[in-house]
């Protein structure tokens, strides 16, 4: 049994150019045509700097470093590509395969939970015949396709693949399920982003490629699509969220227990993610036999008209918009019920613990050399072994109740590490502690911290889950004891709050 | 809870590597002296057959290995526990005699790797002779001699070393305990466990664990932990352990702190900041307590006092207390100074999660399903399946269900360690490695709840609910008698349960 988690959207930093002429591309009418070097033509080396954030220390940024793949032109000076290749970028550039000169290009829209990203070259002059390709409209199991890549030289490396699978998967790189295929080929693929053909047009952008196996795993020009209409309006389009989690239903005794027949369709809901679409609407327990007219087996696959047997991540996050509202059919309690949800984007800043998987700079507070901040998935993460070395007590609480605040807006606020100081000897070994007050008055993210600092003046007391006396700082050192931290350690500000 | 440092390793010897390497033993300018010890060191042979707690009713396969030991009066074999835990088969032999003689284990102390082992020919005594023990620790830089039969050797091995550090350390037989220890850059190898270290030809500490990350750290137990073992035997006949105060403290370094406990400028004090719901302390300190001074020692704002001229942390009192001893501590509570005695005892922590040795693991099974108390020998089956969240739950529940709460109304956590495979059971893989909550509604104090638990279904069915899991394992009860019935066939077990009564009954 595995629980499934309907896909999760983290959309981050997404800035919008006008991207009108994206429309044209999307059209289903142009014809396959033999393979030729015309769409060899849109393909650009991509070209990322990029800094990660300490999450230990959240004002410094981990030296730059570089990464390099592939995009597509869309349109003119539009180009498509992976997320997670711009991730975090400080620069980007694209250049012809084999040249040497290189353009600047800015990131119009990404989203984490898609994978995808749009990048922008200012003046499209720089990048002369450059032949915008047009995307797929379909897929099939079974279809054959072409990769490309470029040697350093320039020279195309050209393989075919075949379409394996069709399926909704988790992102390698980040933890939101959407469609995606496989391809089978023996080409070496080197980069990220490397373009897939079926014909003339983009089928995909490989998002990993594991060579043992000659296997790809592979973004579909379908979902590529959705995001640049999303991309296209003036306001991104985050795809819709259900926010319930489900396990399969084929067991027989369960579902006598759960009051529906031993065989047939249907999947148990375990738990909803409040403020979500489906909170209030579905019950734990309840066993949702169809979704917006699709039959739910008891595997939570539905036979979608595209593309055929799907997990019902596709028909929630892959069919509808937004503002959409669903018809779903449930048994609750050993009675049939119909009710309606109106779908809705995920919203990250719901969550007790975001995942953060853009990996944007943490919001953070430091005072009497306290470095407090709210728990992160990316945080948990960022040691040697990930969660495996995280401390097991904030890990539970991530593990457990990631999506479930107790009220709006309530973050676990940590105290992630104390910079040594005079104003906090005896205190140097706390880290990773749970912050449950501040001079007294409870806390529930780091924006109440701030708002307790400065109206007391600072921290004179802090409380913390499980520590049975609170930590003391001296109000009397607290400035210069602020200044001194600020330049022993250098940091530029002691809090980095956004929205204060 | 001690954590374990990485790469600390007890080096008893596997068979494995047998004859591997041997420790040439070299004649030193002490030859004589050393041909006198030749008389009082043994090497000790086990077979070893632990309990496989991933299928509670069976043992795990035998192995065997050697390591070291040497008499200290009394026909008393001193030695590692961790050398004879699990053993089905012990025997002695004196270097340079062919003969090999049974033995068995007299006492031993899990919490500090120590144990007294006893051959059963008195035959095996003629012409040894006892070790002497060195009065003091020996200090930084001491030259340090160490015997034993390490890698497979059949003839005594010497190496030699000097104490490099005296420290507190982590015990890893236990995996909880931490004392005292004495490290040297003399070459410890397998097999050299339980052998003596002796400075100037008397015994200063027992050779028991390295590092296996580092280059020539080897650690010795030193004196004060080795007579805290032989009095607490010698006390009574049994072996009781270290008593468990219990206590988690804060420095008060911090001046403002210090303000916000109303401790005089010029006062130390360690505040009390949790108490172990099992520790001797429990009900006697309360959290907020300032410790000013233990058995009348002054206790500093770093925590620290001075004993025999050095200055260790408090907590060495109560380690050199017995059970039955007392500490008394005067202490600041709510503006006043009291003076509270804490009767030092060892009172039985089902939390501690003590590494288990020679102690056949309780279960139940029920359609298929192996139901254990969560132990730290459960645990370490388990470690490659961290990245399953039931897993990563179990590790949190090992170090914080004290610290969090979780364990009030409960004697033992319940775990589903195991599933095996059968009709009845086909969909429940997903809830392996899950702490169970409550069964048929009723929450599981201890696994010996269950069968009762067990004798409740709801309308026809068990429920069993798991922490941090939504959904519930739902059986068929009407199918669970046949189905083990079956299962008790087909897997050979020759009980579906083995519990031991609660300590009340």
């Amino acid at each position: 049994m595995e629980i499934f988690v309907n896909s999760l959207s983290h959309l981050h930093a997404v800035r919008l150019v006008p991207l009108a002429a994206l429309a044209l591309l999307l059209s289903n009418t142009a014809p396959l045509r033999a393979a030729n070097s015309g769409e060899r033509n849109a393909v650009l080396d991509v070209l990322v700097t990029y800094q990660t954030c300490d999450e230990r220390l959240p004002w410094r940024l981990n030296p730059p470093q570089n990464r390099a793949g592939y995009g597509l032109a869309v349109g003119p000076g539009s180009i498509l590509t992976t997320e997670d290749l711009v991730r975090q970028a400080t620069l980007v550039e694209v250049r012809r395969p084999g040249r040497a000169s290189k353009f600047t290009a800015m990131v119009a829209a990404a989203d984490p939970q898609l994978d995808a990203a749009l990048l922008a070259v200012r003046d499209p002059a720089l990048l002369p015949h450059l032949e915008p390709v047009e995307l797929a409209t379909n897929l099939e199991r079974g279809a054959v396709t072409r990769i490309v890549q470029y040697e350093d030289s320039g020279a195309p490396q050209e393989g075919a693949g075949r379409i394996v699978e069709l399926s909704v998967e988790a992102l390698p790189s980040a933890p939101s399920a959407v469609l995606t295929f496989r391809v089978l080929s023996d080409l070496r693929v080197l980069n990220t982003g490397a373009p897939i053909f079926v014909g003339t047009r983009l089928a995909g952008l490989m998002m990993r490629y594991d060579a043992q196996r000659q296997s790809g795993f592979v973004l579909p020009a379908t979902v590529l699509a959705r995001f640049l209409q999303s991309a296209a309006a003036p306001v991104y389009r985050a795809p819709p969220y259900a926010g319930f989690n489900w396990i399969a239903l084929v067991d027989p005794v369960l579902r006598r227990y759960l009051g529906v027949p031993e065989t047939g369709d249907g999947i148990q809901i375990v738990q909803t993610v409040p403020t979500a679409s489906a909170a209030g609407v579905l019950l734990p327990n309840d066993v949702v036999t169809r979704w917006d007219g699709f039959a739910v087996d008891n595997q939570g696959f539905y036979l979608d008209p595209d593309y055929g047997r799907l997990r019902l991540n596709h028909a929630i996050s892959g069919r509808r918009h937004v503002g959409d509202t669903v018809a779903v059919e449930l048994v609750r309690g050993g009675q049939p019920r119909t009710v309606s949800i109106a779908l809705k984007s995920y919203n990250e800043a719901d969550a007790l613990i975001p995942e953060n998987t853009a990996g944007a700079p943490a919001d953070y507070l430091v005072e009497g050399g306290f470095v407090l901040r709210e728990l992160t998935g990316s945080y948990l993460r960022s040691g040697e072994r990930g969660l495996g070395n995280a401390n097991p007590r904030l890990a539970h609480i991530y593990m457990t109740r990631a999506t479930q605040p107790e009220r709006p807006g309530d973050r676990v606020v940590i105290l992630s590490s104390v910079l040594p100081d005079p104003i906090n000897i005896g205190y140097q070994e706390f880290r990773d502690d749970v912050v449950t007050a501040v001079n007294g008055e409870p806390v529930g993210n780091l924006r109440d911290v701030a708002r307790c600092v400065d109206r007391d003046g600072g921290i004179k007391r802090l409380t913390l889950y499980g520590v049975g006396v609170d930590l003391a700082l001296d109000p009397a050192l607290r400035s210069a004891a602020n200044a001194r931290i600020a330049d022993t350690y250098r940091i530029p500000e002691l809090r980095r709050i956004a929205n204060p | 809870m001690i954590s374990l440092p990485h790469g600390v390793r007890p080096i008893s010897l596997a068979a494995a590597v047998l004859g591997l390497a041997l420790t040439v033993f070299t004649p030193a300018a002490d030859a004589v002296s050393v041909d006198r010890l030749r008389a009082s060191v043994v090497k000790i042979y086990v077979t070893v057959q632990r309990y496989d707690y991933s299928q509670p009713w069976q043992a795990t396969p035998l192995g065997s290995g050697n390591g070291s030991g040497f008499l200290i009066g009394k026909r008393r074999i001193l030695t590692n526990a961790h050398v004879v835990s699990d053993t089905a088969f012990i025997e002695v032999q004196r270097d340079g005699d062919p003969r090999r003689f049974p033995a068995h284990v007299a006492f031993i102390g899990h919490d500090c790797d120590l144990a007294i082992v006893v051959a059963d020919d008195p035959a095996f005594y003629e012409g040894t002779r006892e070790i002497v023990f060195n009065d003091t620790l020996p200090r930084l830089n001491d030259e340090l001699m160490c015997l034993g039969f390490p890698m497979g050797g059949v003839r005594l091995s010497l190496t030699r070393g000097v104490v490099s550090r005296i420290d507190n350390g982590s015990y890893v037989h236990s995996g909880v305990d931490s004392h005292l220890v004495v490290q040297t850059d003399a070459a410890i190898n397998p097999g050299n466990s339980g052998g003596p270290v002796l400075l100037d030809g008397r015994v200063v500490g027992v050779a028991f664990q390295g590092l296996s990350s580092s280059q020539n750290i080897g650690y010795i137990i030193p004196l004060p932990v080795i007579a805290h073992f032989l009095r607490d035997v010698e006390n009574d006949g049994l072996y009781n352990g270290y008593p468990e105060l219990g206590v988690v403290s804060l420095d008060t370094r911090n001046p403002a702190l210090r303000r916000l406990l109303g401790l005089p400028a010029a006062s130390g004090g360690a505040v009390v900041t949790w108490l172990d719901p099992f520790g001797a302390a429990h009900g006697l300190l309360q959290r907020g307590d300032v410790l000013l001074r233990v058995n009348g020692r002054e206790i500093a704002r770093d925590s620290s006092i001075v004993m025999d001229g050095n200055t260790v942390e408090y907590t060495e009192q109560i380690e050199r207390g017995q059970w039955g001893d007392q500490v008394v501590f005067d202490l600041s509570r709510s503006g006043g100074v009291q003076r509270i005695a804490v009767p030092l005892r060892n009172p039985k922590d089902p939390f501690s999660l003590r590494m288990r040795y020679d102690e056949a693991p309780e279960y139940v099974i029920a359609g298929g399903l192996v139901f254990t108390p969560l132990t730290r020998n459960l645990l370490s089956t388990m470690s490659g399946d961290i990245s399953k969240r039931a897993v990563h739950n179990l590790f949190y529940v090992s170090q914080y269900a004290k610290l969090d709460g979780m364990y009030e109304g409960r004697t033992q956590f319940v775990v589903l360690a195991n599933r095996l495979p059968h009709p009845v059971n086909t969909y429940d893989e997903y809830f392996r490695y899950g702490l169970v909550d409550t069964v048929n509604g009723r929450r599981l104090g201890a696994l010996r709840d269950l069968p009762e638990a067990l004798a409740h279904p709801t309308n026809g069915f068990h429920v069993i609910t798991f922490d941090g899991m939504e959904n519930p394992l739902v059986l068929d009860a009407a199918l669970i008698g046949d189905a083990d019935a079956q299962i008790k066939r087909r897997y050979e077990i020759p009980a579906l349960t083995r519990l031991r009564k609660a300590d009340n009954e």
